[in-house]
């Protein structure tokens, strides 16, 4: 028999729809079945718990699933009166239905990580050894995201009044922080902030306060080599989050279910406290929203902060004030005033604005921000050390990754550093009164555009600080500020990172390839000759001058196989590498050779047109040259694309796309070659 | 010996207040938002009676039956139950809403284990003796019943429920007369055999009258009157009388009117019905000494009890009259 007052026989209760038992235990089944299935076919790719989007995935659905589905009831006044009737607490019918859903959710979980785990030790001997520490995170992190979005769907439900009002909560709680710091935020610093590159700060925020997002970082989404996944452990910073959503929610919830007005069941919001605070956020959001999005699309935060501030004023304060009063309409009783809360109204209006003010008021701060101390500064400058390709993609902030990882392999900690920081002082000193002048621009009526210098390229840095803190900045620099970079880039420091091949050691067993952006050609060199070339390489890179970059294309590079690793190291040799280049011809490699020293059979030049002739189709042009005068005309001008190591330094015409067919008498094969034309040829 | 004497007097004297417990409204308020749908309601409901709570929709009926079913909690003011609050009292409660709920496909039989759950009193075989006797089938879901069937099943339930008190809104409302009165000899039986405290609430008075001796009447939240009707009627009374007279009645009924307080007067002929307030009792002597050739004392419905009750005060009893 069930004591009315036994809160275990309640859980029992709860069940007796059985749906979200079905729900629990019939989803987990079914990702049971699936991966093991996968788990038959691939162990290297196929992750049952942690790397796995799909159950990062699921366990946010079953969370939200789960709590509709227990606490519905909230949203019945029928049902609700016939629980609340009964004699037994309301506490008890709610914390009964909680515990209900965490037994069919967290059991079958368990189950499930404990089915794939053993399937997968027993397929995959690799996997053996971490069977109990991958199984266990996962099913940790899974149960972690798992109770975020359950105790989210319970919240929601719970101040609310009906489904759609609680499904439109659900959907404001989820993405409400994700678009106010990873929209509105990094849209009004991107567009203030003339050196914003990215704040660690404000991604680490949407990583945190974004539930999707933070369940991405703890279940390892962006993780996905196999040893990497299987040692995966969460940042101890997300773990936090975790923990603290689900405890801070919880607390919420257990405040909520206390103030709720069974009353209210059928309104849009059932906790009067709830509804102020969604009326104000939601206000408030709309503004700065509105305002970023009227920024943006505008473009009025490059043209002046003075202009775009006060635009972005009058728009948040205008949207936050309209919502404010449509939401107003929507949730008043009858018979209530129309500017009733109007301290609310108030508030969210001026938190908006103060946000609208905030970026542009410090945008200079940021700005002129120049740590005189770091532990150390990585530095990435667009088209330096990179392939046309790349600085194409780079130049037009289509892609990040290269400046990225640049950042992390330049990254410079002893006289590299000091030479940084010191060329960086005065990138933004100039940079000051580029401000300034912008500024006095702006105030004269000039377009801030035409106050300052032509921009050469951009310069992006990390200041890693010894708090351990990271600030990113992007610099606009003129010519003579590339020029200036000599002065790093000469540094050892900088050259070992920029040509790792002269930090190469015992290279005697390991092989060596030439390749001059044509064709490869094994080298036969004694252990002796290769511990020579490498020391006259070394030499040669202490003493050459960025300058010289400017003169020349590289000769060719020697590819350097270890035979300890497999790993290919690139020794760029350029011409005016004296020491390496005497040893490389005393050992066979014709120096001399270009692309016009091959037999060249025909060249296929594709040009991309805007306004397309009579005759062609789809704006292209496609031209083909195979007459021996005109193969000799081009080949004297062509460079292959291999070579264009240093598009800013030695930049070449890329203007049309051509391909260098090239006959191998020695396979008697054609070698398509891609290609660039010399400057002024 | 002192012992037992000790004990003697403990019994009696929670006997005595046992006599003595009820449901006790005081100062109940609710409000939603604008409106007060209770307002300041304070009310006893006597032991083993059925009490009535009669008004028209929107009085505040339900929101009083839910507030003692403690759905709702009050804004100001309380309920005591047997003396105790509703929180520690409510499993001597059983609340029978209009509408009433059950899980999805469940059965009566389920239902009212369910309820054995709940209330360790409930009589299972009598619900099934009940069930039978009514002719429905505890194995079907409920679903399955039409509306009069789904009322009579959940009444069973209610009455079987083995509570002290039992709240019921509208259970006989929309229900055909045949039904309903199926059902009130159910609540008959129930109440002959077991001392139970029943409130109906219904916006209709003829569903009351031949249950409730007490009523309570609710008007836009407030109370306008309660108590027992009849036992407050004592002093009203209905004559039939033919006077020999009866061509000019107008004159008859103002001279009656100086004479008595005249609630009530008809005239069919020479036929009068008259009803009167008659504290000194002289009221038919009154009328013996007049021309008549027959005076008979008649019972007075109900209906009549409250349009002399309500006379005076600023409601409008026939809306709950049909």
């Amino acid at each position: 028999m069930t004591s009315a007052k036994c809160f275990i026989n309640w859980i029992r209760e709860a069940g007796r729809g059985h749906l979200a038992a079905f729900l629990g235990w019939g989803t987990m089944l079914v990702y049971t079945v699936l991966s093991i299935t996968r788990l038959s076919f691939d162990t290297d790719y196929t992750y049952f718990g942690m790397g796995s989007t799909e159950l990062a995935w699921l366990g946010a659905g079953l969370g939200l699933g789960l709590a509709f589905l227990e606490f519905f009831y909230l949203l019945q006044q029928k049902k609700q009166d016939f629980y609340y009737s009964l004699p037994v607490k309301k506490s008890t019918v709610f914390w009964g239905s909680y515990v209900h859903g965490l037994i069919h959710s967290l059991l079958p979980l368990a189950f499930a990580m404990a089915a794939c785990g053993i399937f997968q030790s027993a397929v995959d001997v690799e996997f053996a050894s971490f069977v109990l520490s991958y199984t266990g995170k996962s099913f940790l992190v899974t149960a972690g995201v798992f109770l975020i979005f359950y105790h989210i769907g319970i919240l929601c439900i719970t101040v609310c009044g009906n489904v759609i009002s609680s499904l439109v909560m659900c959907g404001v709680f989820i993405f409400y922080f994700h678009i106010l710091v990873g929209n509105v935020f990094v849209t009004f610093a991107s567009g203030y902030f003339q050196t914003y590159y990215r704040i660690p700060l404000l991604e680490k925020l949407t990583a945190v306060l974004s539930p999707f997002s933070l369940a991405g970082a703890l279940t390892g989404r962006d993780v996905y080599e196999k040893p990497l996944v299987l040692r995966f452990m969460p940042d101890g910073e997300m773990i936090a989050a975790c923990l603290v959503w689900i405890v801070l929610l919880l607390l919420l919830t257990a405040f909520a279910q206390r103030r709720r007005k069974t009353e209210r069941t059928g309104r849009i919001f059932a906790v009067l406290a709830a509804e102020r605070i969604a009326e104000a956020g939601v206000s408030f959001l709309a503004g700065v929203w509105a305002a970023g999005f009227a920024l943006d699309m505008s473009g009025l935060m490059e043209t002046g902060r003075l202009t775009a501030g006060i635009s972005a004023v009058v728009v948040s304060t205008a949207v936050a004030s309209a919502v404010h009063c449509l939401l107003e309409i929507v949730l008043k009783n009858p018979g209530t005033g129309f500017l009733r809360r109007k301290w609310q109204l108030v508030i969210s209006s001026a938190s908006a604005v103060a946000v609208c003010i905030l970026f542009p008021a410090g945008a200079s701060s940021y700005d002129s921000y120049f740590p005189e101390e770091a532990a150390s500064v990585g530095i990435s400058i667009d088209g330096l050390g990179m392939s046309y390709d790349i600085y194409l993609q780079v130049q037009g902030n289509r892609e990040d990754y290269e400046t990225d990882d640049q950042l992390v392999k330049y990254t410079l900690t002893g006289e590299g550093k000091s030479a940084a920081l010191g060329w960086l002082r005065e990138i933004v000193r100039g940079q000051g009164h580029a401000e300034a002048e912008s500024d006095m621009g702006e105030q004269n009526g000039i377009d801030a555009r035409d106050s300052g210098g032509s921009v050469y390229t951009w310069a992006t840095v990390c200041y890693h600080l010894e708090d351990g803190s990271d600030h990113y900045r992007t610099y606009p620099l003129a010519r003579e500020e590339v020029e200036a970079f000599a002065a790093v880039y000469e540094t050892a420091e900088y050259k070992q990172i920029a040509y790792p091949a002269v930090n190469l050691a015992e290279v005697g067993e390991d092989r060596f390839t030439w390749d001059d952006g044509v064709t490869g050609n094994g080298m036969k060199l004694t252990a002796e000759d290769k511990e020579g070339l490498v020391e006259a390489y070394r030499e040669d890179v202490a003493e050459f001058e960025m300058a010289e970059l400017t003169t020349a294309l590289p000769a060719g590079s020697v590819k350097i196989r270890s035979s300890k690793s497999g790993k290919v190291t690139d020794m760029v040799v350029y011409p005016f590498f004296e020491r390496t280049c005497s040893i490389l011809a005393a050992n066979g490699v014709n120096m001399e050779k270009t692309l016009k020293d091959y037999p060249v059979e025909s060249v296929e030049v594709r040009e991309s047109l805007f306004s397309a002739p009579r005759g062609s189709v789809g704006g292209v042009s496609t031209s083909f040259y195979e007459k021996p005068e005109e193969v000799a005309e081009w080949k004297e001008k062509l460079v292959p694309y291999e070579l264009d190591l240093q598009p800013l330094l030695y930049p070449l015409d890329h203007s049309k796309e051509i391909k260098a067919v090239i006959e191998e008498t020695e396979t008697n094969s054609l070698i398509p070659v891609d290609c660039a034309v010399m400057p002024g040829k | 010996m002192l012992r037992k004497y000790y004990k003697f007097v403990t019994m009696c004297c929670i006997l005595i207040e046992e006599e003595e417990f009820m449901i006790q409204i005081q100062n109940m308020t609710k409000r939603f938002d604008d409106i007060c749908a209770v307002n300041n309601i304070s009310l006893e409901v006597p032991e083993g009676i059925m009490f009535g709570l009669l008004g028209t929709n929107g009085a505040g009926k339900t929101t009083l039956l839910r507030m003692l079913a403690g759905i709702l909690e009050a804004d100001s003011g309380g309920v005591l139950v047997d003396g105790d609050p509703l929180e520690e009292a409510k499993k001597k409660i059983f609340y029978l809403p209009d509408d009433p709920y059950y899980f999805p496909n469940a059965s009566m039989e389920q239902m009212a284990q369910f309820y054995k759950d709940q209330y360790p009193d409930t009589d299972l075989e009598n619900v099934n003796y009940m069930a039978e006797a009514l002719e429905l089938d505890v194995k079907l879901p409920l679903r399955t019943f039409s509306k009069g069937m789904k009322r009579q099943a959940f009444l069973i339930l209610a009455l079987c429920a083995g509570t002290k008190y039992l709240l019921c809104d509208e259970v006989f409302d929309g229900l055909d007369p045949i039904v309903a009165e199926v059902m009130k000899n159910l609540f008959r039986q129930e109440m002959k055999e077991r001392k139970f405290t029943a409130v109906v609430a219904s916006h209709r008075l003829n569903e009351l009258e031949d249950m409730c001796g007490n009523i309570a009447i609710l008007h836009r939240g407030g109370l306008v009157t309660a108590g027992d009707m009849r036992g407050r009627a004592e002093h009203v009374r209905k004559y039939q009388c033919v006077f020999a007279d009866g061509s000019d009645m107008d004159r008859l009924e103002q001279e009656l009117g100086k004479e008595l307080d005249v609630v009530r007067f008809h005239a069919d002929g020479s036929f009068v019905t008259l009803v009167v307030r008659d504290a000194e009792g002289n009221a038919e002597s009154n009328l013996r000494a007049r021309d008549t050739e027959l005076i008979k004392e008649a019972p007075m419905s109900l209906e009549e009890i409250f349009i002399a009750e309500m006379e005076g005060k600023d409601y409008d009893i026939r809306k709950v009259l049909h």
